[in-house]
Order: structure tokens, then sequence, then C-alpha cells
């Protein structure tokens, strides 16, 4: 039980600090903490992040870092994706739809890494050559 | 979504996170009325491990915005490499 709640305090301060939902931590913890399946969990999880992200939206948009429009746009053009998943990890075995998550995870990782990196040169000045200053 | 909006949508990082929790809301809200159709909900749990991560967004949100955008960034890639790494371990 003290897992759980360690576990949900920690995703939560993820979700603020990244807008993530908090599930990444909390899957894993409801897997290992609660015994509950993949697909229990994932559900499980999904009722927990109303709350963390009705809360941090509501936070985010006092610091004016919330575009509400978008935001509700691009979740509502979700639902049709998020309806279509939860069938799939309903049907998939589970170790190939953990095996697809983490691909997922890895490509958008190393993306994040590179245009970080990229953009970070660009602003950088003392990253340009010395033939192009003045 | 949080890289997508980064990566395809030019959105700044804070603006990002901030609007992905917005969206995520309305995701979370369909997954979990189509989850509990299949009985996988368990609402003992997600009580114990949502009210806790209530607090942390709270103190999350508020330390996010002294943090520069490259910082959340690669923290963000941390975290997914993390789970990676976890869910091909596992």
């Amino acid at each position: 039980m003290i897992g759980l709640v360690l576990a949900g305090v920690l995703a939560g301060v993820l979700a603020g600090m990244l807008g993530v939902g908090g599930g990444a931590i909390m899957v894993p913890a409801l897997v290992i903490f609660a015994g509950a399946s993949q697909v229990g969990a994932e559900a499980t999880a999904l009722l927990a992040i109303i709350p963390v992200a009705l809360v941090g939206a509501w936070r985010q948009n006092r610091y004016g870092n919330l575009r509400l429009k978008e935001g509700l746009t691009l979740g509502s053009l979700s639902i049709f994706g998020a309806v279509v998943g939860v069938a799939l990890a309903n049907l998939i075995p589970q170790r190939g739809l953990e095996l697809s998550f983490a691909a997922l995870a890895a490509v958008l990782g190393l993306q994040m890494v590179v245009r970080t990196y990229r953009s970070g040169r660009k602003s950088d000045p003392e990253s340009a050559p010395p033939f192009d200053q003045g | 979504m949080v890289p997508v909006m980064i990566l395809l949508l030019g959105y700044g990082e804070h603006e990002a996170a901030g609007t992905s929790l917005g969206a995520i809301v309305v995701i979370a809200l369909a997954g979990t009325i189509t989850q509990a159709a299949y009985g996988n909900v368990d609402f003992a749990n997600a009580a114990l491990i949502g009210l806790p991560a209530v607090a942390g967004v709270l103190v999350g949100t508020r330390f996010q915005q002294r943090v520069r955008g490259d910082v959340i960034s690669y923290l963000f890639a941390c975290l997914l490499f993390a789970v990676t790494i976890y869910l091909v371990a596992k």
C-alpha cells in the first residue's frame, strides 16, 4: 500500500513537470505493488490520471501554459485512438503490447534528445563557426 | 503526446506540458469509460495511487516553472528510456 502511495506522489510530480498523465509510473507500480495484470493496471491508471490531469491543467492554466482549445481538440481527436487502443489492448498478447510500447518510447526518446541537442547548438553563440560572426 | 507537440507542432516545452495535461483529461476519461465496460478498473487502487498523485502534480507544476525548457526535454527523454528498459527487461 505504501508503495502505491509513493508511486502516486512520484507520478504526480512527473505529471506536473513533464505534462504526462503519470501512467508510466502508475502502471508498473500497480503491477508490482497491487498484483494487477498489465491490462488491469492500465485501466486503473487511466481512472487515477483523470484528477491528476485536471488539477495539473488548472495549475498550468494559471501559469499561462495551457492552450485550452487546442488541448481539448487534441484530446477529443485522441478519443478515437484511445477507444481503439483499449480494444487492441484486450486483444493483443501482453508481451506484444509491452514490446510495442517499449519501441515507441525508445524512438520518441531519441528524437527528443537529438532535437534538443541540435536546437541548443543553434542557439549557443560559442558553437557557431568564427567566420560566421560579424 | 508531449514529444509529438514539441517535435511536430512546434510547441515550447512548458506549453506542451500544460496543454498535454488538458488533452489527457479528455483521453483518460474516454479510456476509463471504455475500460470500465470491460470490468478492468480497480476503483480502490485508483484512489490509492491517484490521490497522492494529485498532491504530487501540485508540487511538479510549481517546480516546472523554474526549470528551463531543454532540461524538461532531457528529463522527458530519460523517462522514455527508463520505460523502454523496464518493459524490455521484465
